[in-house]
C-alpha cells in the first residue's frame, strides 16, 4: 500500500471516532468504517418490493465484494415526508421491516433504514444496523433521543438548511444520550430553490471533532421540487460528485441503486442504474487503491 | 381554503390591518406578564421539539413521558392564566413535531397547533392535525420553495390554516424573506404571515464564520411593511414579557402604524 506523506494507512489499523475516540467505527462483523475502503451504503430509494430489493442487494454485495468494499443495504419502509400528498410512501413499517431482517439474513449484510418518529426508532432498531435520521428532522430532539437509546448506529443525514456545525452539535447530543455510534452524512445544501449544492468543505467540518463522515451521492444530486409536484435530479453528476468526495476523504458512501430508476416510485431522476452504480465503485476503488 | 364546518376557525378574521399576533414565550411555562400584548395569542414549546443551543434542549437527553408532557401543557395554560383580558384567559399555541405531541395538545386547552418548519411535509403529523381539528399555523420549511407549501397545505384541507414563512435558507445560519415567495402565499388564497424572529435569527442556527449583523430588530420594521404591503395578515415574534426582548414588539407597532402608500 503506497503511503501519503509520512502516514502509513493500514486496513488493520481501525481509525477511532467520536469525540474523544469513543467508537471503532464498527458497524456490524468485518464492516468498519475508514477512509482507506469507504463503506459502501446503497440500495432502492423505496422498498418498493421484496424482489427489487433482493436483486439490487444481491448486484450491489458482488460488486462490493469483487472490489474490496464492505457493502450495508439500504432501503425505506416508508416515505413519510413526499412533495405531494397521495403520492406512494412505500410497504410500511412492519412489511418493511420483515423485508430488511431478511435481505439482512439471505445476503449476509447489514442493513439501514430511516425512521420518522420514536416508535419507529424502536420498532427499527430491534431490526436494523444503523438507524438514519431523515436530514428534515436532523434536529428533532426526541426522535434523537429514540435513536440513540437503540444502541444501533445512528446516522444523521444533515438538513439541507444546516450548517456543518448544526449536526457536529447533533452528535455531541447523540453521545451525551450515551451513543458514541454516530456517522454524519451530507446529502447537499440548500441553494436558492429547487437546487442543492454539494460543498466539500462540510467533509472536513463535520470530521472535526473525530466523527465518521459519509457522503450521499444521489440526494446531493437532488433539485428538489423541481418536477412538478415531485424531486428531480441531475443524476449524470452524481459520479463526480461521489468521487470529489472521496478524493477529500469519506468514511462511507451512501447511493440509492434501482433496476428501473426511471420508472422508480421515488427519486426517479437520481436514482441509479445497476450498471452506472458498479462504474461508480470501481472508479472509486481505482481512487483509493493510488 | 374551506375551513370545514367541523373544524374551528382562528384566523379567517385576520387582515392586514388587524394582524393576528402570535408572541413567543422564551420558556413554556413562562407568565404572561402584565406587558403582554392586547389581543395577542401566546405561543409555547412544552415538548422542547428541537435541538437549540440552551441546554434547556441540549441538556434533555431522555424521552418525556406523557404525563411531563401533560404537566407542561398544564403549566401552558397556567402561564397563560395569569393575564386576563376582559375575563378571558389568553389563548394559546403550541409547537407539534409528532403525531402523539398533535393528540396531546388537542386534549388540553391549545387553542391552535404549531406545526414548525422542518415538519412542514409530515405526512403522518399533518394527518393528526386533521383528526384533530384544531387552527393549524404550518411554517414554510427554510429549504423547502414557496410553491411547495401549496402542496404542504394540502395536506390540511379543510382546517384553518396559516400559513407562515419563517425566511428561506441564505447560505449557513442565515434567512432571507422574499417578497416573491409571499406573493405566492398569498395567491393560495390561505391567510398568511411572517415569523419575525426565525426570519432575523433562526432558532438554532450555528455557524462560525457568520457575521452576526442579521441579528438586527432594526430590520423588523421593512420586512413588516413589506409583509403588510403583500397582504400579510399575522406576525409570529419573540417576546418576553415586561422586559427583556420586545424590540420586535416595538417595531410591529411603528410599522403597523404607519400609513401604506
Amino acid at each position: 500500500m503506497k503511503t501519503s506523506g509520512s502516514e502509513t494507512k493500514s486496513l488493520g489499523t481501525p481509525k477511532v471516532f467520536g469525540t474523544g475516540g469513543a467508537w471503532d467505527g464498527v458497524l456490524a462483523p468485518g464492516v468498519q468504517l475508514g477512509r482507506v475502503k469507504p463503506v459502501v451504503m446503497a440500495g432502492p430509494c423505496m422498498f418498493e418490493s421484496w424482489e427489487l430489493g433482493l436483486e439490487v442487494g444481491r448486484a450491489m454485495k458482488a460488486q462490493c465484494e469483487a472490489l474490496g468494499f464492505s457493502y450495508v443495504f439500504k432501503s425505506s419502509y416508508d416515505k413519510a415526508n413526499r412533495t405531494s400528498k397521495g403520492t406512494e410512501r412505500g410497504p410500511g413499517l412492519q412489511q418493511g421491516l420483515e423485508w430488511l431482517a431478511r435481505i439482512r439474513e439471505e445476503l449476509g449484510v447489514p442493513v439501514l433504514t430511516d425512521v420518522h418518529s420514536p416508535e419507529q426508532a424502536r420498532e427499527a432498531g430491534a431490526v436494523v444496523d444503523v438507524v438514519q435520521i431523515p436530514a428534515f428532522l436532523c434536529e428533532q430532539r426526541e426522535l434523537l433521543v429514540a435513536a440513540a437509546a437503540t444502541g444501533k448506529v445512528v446516522q444523521v443525514k444533515k438538513g439541507q438548511h444546516a450548517s456543518p456545525e448544526q449536526v457536529l452539535r447533533v452528535a455531541r447530543f447523540l453521545e451525551a444520550c450515551g451513543n458514541p455510534r454516530v456517522i454524519l452524512c451530507e446529502r447537499g445544501t440548500s441553494l436558492g430553490y429547487n437546487n442543492l449544492v454539494f460543498d466539500p468543505r462540510n467533509l472536513l467540518e463535520m470530521a472535526r471533532e473525530g466523527h465518521a463522515v459519509c457522503f450521499d451521492g444521489t440526494h446531493a444530486a437532488q433539485l428538489p421540487g423541481a418536477g412538478q409536484g415531485v424531486s428531480s435530479g441531475l443524476r449524470h453528476v452524481i459520479p463526480a460528485l461521489v468521487r470529489a468526495a472521496v478524493a477529500v476523504g469519506v468514511d462511507a458512501v451512501f447511493l440509492e441503486v434501482h433496476t428501473d430508476p426511471d420508472n422508480a416510485l421515488s427519486d426517479a431522476a437520481t436514482q441509479l442504474p445497476l450498471t452506472m452504480a458498479s462504474e461508480i465503485l470501481e472508479r472509486i476503488a481505482r481512487l483509493v487503491s493510488h | 381554503m374551506n375551513v370545514s364546518s367541523s373544524c374551528v376557525a382562528l384566523w379567517h378574521t385576520a387582515t392586514p390591518q388587524t394582524p393576528a399576533l402570535l408572541a413567543v414565550s422564551p420558556a413554556f411555562d413562562t407568565p404572561l406578564g402584565e406587558g403582554f400584548p392586547a389581543g395577542a395569542l401566546s405561543l409555547r414549546d412544552p415538548f422542547r421539539w428541537k435541538l437549540d443551543t440552551t441546554s434547556a434542549s441540549t441538556g434533555l437527553t431522555q424521552l418525556l413521558d406523557d404525563a411531563t408532557k401533560l404537566a407542561a401543557l398544564k403549566a401552558c395554560e397556567t402561564a397563560c392564566d395569569t393575564v386576563r383580558e376582559e375575563g378571558n384567559k389568553v389563548p394559546f399555541g403550541v409547537y407539534v413535531s409528532s403525531v402523539s405531541e398533535v393528540a396531546l395538545a388537542a386534549a388540553s386547552r391549545a387553542a391552535f397547533l404549531y406545526v414548525p418548519g422542518e415538519v412542514c411535509r409530515q405526512a403522518d403529523v399533518l394527518d393528526a392535525c386533521v383528526k384533530a381539528g384544531l387552527p393549524v399555523a404550518l411554517e414554510r420549511g427554510p429549504f423547502l420553495p414557496p410553491s411547495d407549501m401549496v402542496r404542504a397545505s394540502q395536506k390540511l384541507a379543510g382546517l384553518d390554516v396559516l400559513l407562515v414563512d419563517a425566511g428561506g435558507v441564505n447560505g449557513y445560519a442565515d434567512r432571507v424573506v422574499d417578497p416573491r415567495g409571499l406573493w405566492i402565499l398569498k395567491e393560495t388564497g390561505s391567510p398568511f404571515g411572517l415569523h419575525l424572529g426565525e426570519a432575523l435569527a433562526p432558532q438554532g442556527a450555528q455557524y462560525e464564520w457568520k457575521p452576526r449583523w442579521l441579528e438586527d430588530a432594526r430590520f423588523v420594521r421593512p420586512l413588516v411593511l413589506t409583509a403588510r404591503a403583500l397582504g400579510a395578515c399575522a406576525y409570529v415574534f419573540p417576546f418576553e414579557g415586561n422586559a427583556g426582548l420586545n424590540v420586535f414588539w416595538e417595531a410591529l407597532q411603528e410599522a403597523r402604524q404607519e400609513t401604506v402608500r
